[in-house]
């Protein structure tokens, strides 16, 4: 994601607020992920994962998330990837809302 | 911003919260008030109750997923359907133009483009936005009564329940009973010349329109495929 582009278009206030929602999308994902036992389980967090990381252009953990969804892969790819991105992105929006929060 | 269009609704069905929320934003600048729905069974519900212009579906949803979605919406509604997915093989994109979408996007897009995309889609013609010609006359073809000026058409005397694009290419092939139009050339006369997409789209609402008229595919009445190039009227018998 641009997100100096986005800021044009937006305003930062806004794109604070998305990438804080986007990191709360993150944890619960990943929470969700390592709950998960059943394979069409694990093939539905991975892709809702992959989702959320194409959309803001994580592309690192969407490969690793489409190869779980795929059923290859393991999860420590992706934990590590994850850990990547929000560290990336909490420079941006420092404090996410707990997983369970309200729809936008 | 030029753009800015007031007093429009959109749609967005999309399970990924930040997703729905970036692409509402979005819209929301763009001057549309927007609905989200988490799944394509509610997004259908808001959809049939609400009828926006704009739709922005994503395909990976929990249960039903986009691409039946968008074939259930086709069969109620003309609104601009644009596909946002982290579905990118060129198959996904045949499936969702064939599926009845508009356009089709993929994750990670680009902010300026998607303004873009959703502005030419708006740019496209609606029926409903053209002056009205003169009332041709009442067309019949068996039980099939086709009546373009009030945009009706009867089977067996009851009303049948057509979108625009649906009624549409019935007015276009029962005004020329005897032509074999291509998929294109439906296009052209439908969508306008200016369209972009998948000539597919026309399938979908073809399947749709004999569905309704109770047509069989392998041997229809009403809507004939012309094999190699496309469809034309029948005789209704």
């Amino acid at each position: 994601m641009n997100f100096a582009e986005l800021e044009a278009a937006l305003g930062a206030d806004t794109v604070a607020q998305l990438v804080c929602t986007y990191r709360t999308d993150l944890a619960t994902r990943l929470e969700q992920l390592r709950a998960a036992t059943e394979p069409e389980e694990i093939r539905r967090h991975a892709h809702g994962l992959r989702s959320g990381a194409a959309t803001f252009g994580a592309t690192a953990l969407a490969e690793a998330a489409r190869v779980l969804e795929e059923g290859g892969g393991d999860l420590a790819a992706v934990e590590r990837a994850a850990r990547a991105v929000d560290a990336a992105l909490a420079t941006r929006a420092p404090s996410p809302r707990p997983p369970g929060r309200d729809r936008p | 911003m030029s753009s800015y269009r007031p007093n429009r609704r959109a749609l967005v069905v999309e399970d990924t919260p930040s997703a729905a929320m970036l692409v509402s934003a979005l819209l929301r600048q763009q001057g549309f008030t927007v609905e989200c729905a988490e799944d394509g069974e509610s997004g259908l519900d808001v959809a049939r109750a609400q009828d926006p212009e704009l739709i922005v579906l994503d395909v990976g949803l929990p249960g039903t997923d986009g691409f039946t979605t968008c074939r259930e919406l086709r069969s109620f509604s003309d609104a601009y359907v644009l596909m946002l997915t982290a579905q990118d093989t060129e198959l996904d994109k045949v499936i969702g133009f064939e599926a009845g979408a508009d356009d089709y996007i993929t994750k990670p897009f680009s902010t300026p483009e998607f303004i873009a995309r959703v502005q030419a889609l708006l740019r496209r013609p609606r029926r409903t936005t053209v002056e009205p010609a003169p009332a041709p006359e009442v067309r019949r073809f068996g039980a099939l009564t086709i009546d373009p000026g009030a945009r009706e058409a009867t089977l067996d005397g009851a009303p049948l329940n057509l979108t625009r694009r649906e009624f549409d290419l019935l007015d276009v092939l029962s005004g020329s009973p005897r032509v074999a139009f291509t998929r294109s050339q439906l296009v052209e006369r439908v969508w306008g010349e200016n369209w972009f997409g998948d000539d597919h789209l026309v399938g979908v609402h073809i399947s749709n329109l004999r569905r309704k008229l109770g047509d069989d595919g392998r041997n229809p009445r009403f809507v004939l495929t012309v094999r190699g190039i496309g469809f034309r009227m029948g005789p209704g018998r």
